[in-house]
């Protein structure tokens, strides 16, 4: 853990006493900067399997990322996770074309969203360590900002949105409780059982926001079979929550259940509240 | 250059691995002190009318909250986390799934969007059955919908969302 860094409190809150929540901004809090934010459009997507490159992140790992986006042909909700269509390896994001058209289709699938790329690392355990969690009434108009990179020149401080700041403590970071895998087991369709809950245990006074990340070794999928050609063969898709169904929250746990009959499914990240609120 | 970078004690801040934090990218965050509020809890969220189309593969959709103002120069991502606290009995399996994006009682949807001005939380009725070339079933009413009672958590992030997300009518 490092010893430097930044650390503002709420006015009068001795900052060597500060919990999280009276903090308006501590440096040593794990968050996702974005990399990289791509808008993408695809208007003549068709039967597949074809991987396209979308851009080379060149992190040198594998990153946690989100690829949201709108399926204006098939109008369908679960489009919206984007499940699938994105994968990224140690170098790239690849868009993987005839994920969704199972067959030819005469009519041409559009997609629209963007890619936000993170500084992530999903394939490395973490857990953070938190101080404190009460949410408190922010008390202090008290802060730094600091004006972006050139890119956004017309802001000026008094400006309200977070956009265009390096730093703004008007905002708070989406923090990183936690980091790992989850054994979904899977193999009963129909509710949570013994046989198929895959658990995820926190300790976070809230149900925390989850998000779930396909990994490699899912078997009889589409993607084994039609890996993009990176020079690992390891890939992840982004982030995403299952469906209606498939997690639920219990007291100090989230559930997370399957129909695939897969072990080691999900890498999953648990985000704290912006870092544990004080609003 | 304008901003600050600090890496772990004792390394060098040269190199990315060893970075803690770092002005020169935007993190994902949350305004906490906009007006609308970027940050919402309900518990529970409004109620759900029960929508009628006036027939079969017809979308209907209502506002479940009033949709305001974000403030933001662009279209931003939103999240929206919801856990079902109650539900008719037809729907029972739902009670305490979580979910996020949008979520999927049968042909009942709720989920969150932003356009260039607005975050909305909408809940759309789109009843399929019978499925084609059966003749269009009219007017059809949704059952239930005024029974859930959904609890929910509502970001509006700094990152973009250039995609039109809104499920248009068939």
């Amino acid at each position: 853990m490092t010893k430097y860094g930044i650390a503002i409190a709420q006015s009068g809150t001795p900052i060597d006493r500060a919990s999280d929540y009276q903090k308006i901004i501590d440096t040593r809090w794990k968050t996702a900067s974005i990399i990289a934010s791509i808008p993408y459009r695809n208007e003549d997507l068709e039967y597949g399997p074809e991987f396209v490159k979308i851009f080379d992140h060149n992190l040198g790992y594998i990153p946690a990322f989100e690829a949201p986006f709108y399926n204006t042909t098939y109008e369908s909700q679960s489009s919206l996770s984007g499940s699938y269509l994105f994968v990224a390896d140690s170098t790239s994001i690849w868009f993987v074309n005839g994920v969704h058209n199972s067959t030819p289709s005469a009519s041409p699938t559009v997609i629209d969203g963007v890619i936000n790329v993170y500084d992530v690392n999903i394939e490395v355990d973490f857990t953070s360590t938190r101080n404190g969690l009460v949410a408190a009434p922010r008390s202090s108009d008290r802060g730094v900002k600091l004006i972006g990179n050139g890119k956004y020149a017309a802001h000026d401080a008094n400006d309200s949105d977070p956009l265009g700041f390096s730093l703004s403590t008007d905002a708070k970071g989406i923090g990183i409780a936690e980091i790992g895998t989850v054994h979904a087991r899977g193999g009963d369709p129909v509710g949570f059982t013994v046989l198929n809950r895959g658990i995820i245990r926190h300790d976070l006074p809230y149900p925390p926001l989850l998000k779930l990340v396909d990994s490699t070794p899912y078997e009889n999928n589409f993607l084994v079979q039609n890996k993009p050609p990176s020079a690992t063969g390891k890939f992840y898709g982004p982030m995403r929550l299952l469906g209606s169904s498939g997690v639920r929250v219990e007291p100090g746990q989230l559930v997370i259940r399957t129909g695939y009959p897969d072990d080691d499914r999900y890498r999953y990240i648990i985000f704290r509240d912006p870092v544990d609120i004080a609003v | 250059m304008i901003g600050a970078k600090f890496s772990e004690e004792g390394k060098p801040v040269t190199e990315d691995k060893n970075v803690v934090f770092t002005t020169e990218h935007d993190q994902l965050k949350v305004n906490m002190v906009a007006n609308p509020k970027h940050l919402y809890l309900f518990n529970p969220l409004p109620t759900m009318n029960n929508l009628t189309a006036g027939s079969t593969n017809q979308l209907v959709s209502e506002d479940l909250i009033p949709p305001f103002k974000h403030n933001m120069p662009f279209r931003p991502a939103v999240w929206l986390y919801m856990s079902v606290i109650d539900a008719p009995a037809a729907g029972n399996t739902f009670i305490g799934t979580y979910t996020t994006d949008f979520y999927r009682l049968g042909p009942t949807l709720i989920y969150a969007y932003a356009d260039d001005t607005y975050v909305y939380i909408k809940h759309d009725y789109y009843y399929t059955y019978p499925p084609l070339p059966a003749p269009p079933v009219d007017p059809i009413t949704e059952t239930g919908a005024d029974e859930y009672k959904i609890r929910a958590k509502l970001l509006v992030l700094n990152s973009r969302y250039v995609g039109q997300i809104r499920r248009a009518a068939p």
